[in-house]
């Protein structure tokens, strides 16, 4: 006996609405990946960034996108600002990752509606925990070296949400030791460097903001010296 | 009477135009509230919070001249050809801005009216400016 199957992809009679539809938008997905739109830095526009399958919305950070091979950017809902996607946005993660370091090679292009179909939200899925994309934040990190060789770490300073900010007080704060002034008396020397901000960590760390950082510098020591 | 859209938004993260000069929502009036109302900087416990949070929203009512602000924007909201788009802006779009405009939302639906709201930069993290001169750094919100 031979059986007669109908093909699916052609069934009879037009597409319904709400099918035609989601054909449309998934072509438009197609397109916009086919042909993005080329991004210009320093613009305020927000870029598609691929995450493995998915293309996640972007917003650079003000002062922070630049980089020829990295920027700083936070992922965003792709239909923020609305209401709605300010709540979904939550229960999906988009909103407590902080900025974020991004490859320029991992960004398509500036953003277009139509890739909303490729992220995680149209999915209604949770972010990733690893999204090949470490915190973008930086801390400056003082280490004492003693005169057996040994070294801790003094104090840390963070966090630092622009590179510039952090290289600026190492730079300040080694300035300031390269008199000696702040550490005499003490048994050991001491240098700034800027470092990653491990956010797993924050409570070791000091913030700078609104404070003097060669005073918390002057604190840290008197302290050390005094234990 | 018509709703009133209330928006809110970061000078910081704003698009720039040909002169480089952030480019704000269109609206019936901009309140630039960067300058008068002061930095909720110092109230730490609301760094990670946003302007729908009430804390935040206490804080920021109790910042000095916040209040007559606000007596000031739903006054001009109830005006007789009343506008239909207000627009609020801070440094980051996430405190002052926001829980502003969440308050006057508060009070104008109290008075009757019917509102909108937009915060178009709420749900980002925050972010530090950077003063021109480099000569000091402000915690923008």
């Amino acid at each position: 006996m031979i059986r007669r199957f109908r093909r699916c992809g052609h069934p009879p009679g037009a597409l319904a609405p709400e099918d035609q539809a989601l054909v449309d938008q998934f072509r438009a997905m197609l397109a916009a990946v086919r042909s993005p739109e080329p991004w210009t830095p320093g613009s305020g526009q927000d870029v598609a960034v691929c995450i493995g399958p998915f293309i996640e919305r972007a917003h650079p950070r003000p002062g922070d996108d630049h980089g020829t091979e990295e920027i700083a950017v936070a992922l965003v809902h792709p239909d923020a600002p609305d209401a709605a996607a300010y709540l979904h946005g939550h229960q999906l993660g988009y909103t407590d990752r902080g900025w974020l370091r991004c490859e320029t090679t991992t960004i398509l292009g500036a953003w277009q509606p139509a890739y909303a179909l490729r992220t995680h939200a149209a999915a209604n899925l949770h972010l990733p925990d690893d999204l090949g994309m470490p915190p973008a934040h930086y801390g400056v990190h003082l280490e004492a070296c003693r005169s057996d060789g040994t070294s801790y770490t003094l104090l840390r300073l963070g966090p630092y949400p622009q590179t510039r900010l952090a290289s600026r007080d190492a730079d300040r704060l080694n300035t300031e030791l390269e008199d000696q002034a702040i550490i005499a008396g003490s048994a050991f020397t001491v240098t700034a460097a800027t470092a990653l901000f491990n956010v797993s960590d924050q409570g070791n760390y000091t913030d700078p903001h609104e404070s003097d950082v060669v005073d918390l510098l002057r604190r840290a020591v008197a302290q050390a010296t005094t234990t | 009477m018509r709703p009133i859209r209330l928006i809110s938004f970061g000078y910081l993260h704003l698009p720039t135009g040909p002169d480089g000069l952030p480019i704000p929502p269109a609206a019936d009036r901009i309140e630039d509230v960067r300058d008068r109302l002061r930095d909720p900087a110092a109230a730490r416990d609301i760094l990670d919070l946003d302007g729908l949070n009430p804390r935040v929203q206490d804080v920021v009512l109790n910042t000095p001249g916040a209040r007559e602000l606000l007596a000031n924007l739903a006054e001009y909201a109830g005006l007789p050809a009343g506008p239909s788009r207000i627009a609020i802006g801070c440094g980051g779009g996430r405190h002052r801005a926001s829980g502003l405009t969440e308050l006057l939302a508060h009070e104008l639906r109290h008075r009757g009216r019917e509102v909108v709201i937009e915060h178009l930069h709420v749900h980002l993290p925050r972010v530090l400016k950077t003063p021109t001169a480099l000569t000091e750094q402000e915690t923008a919100r």
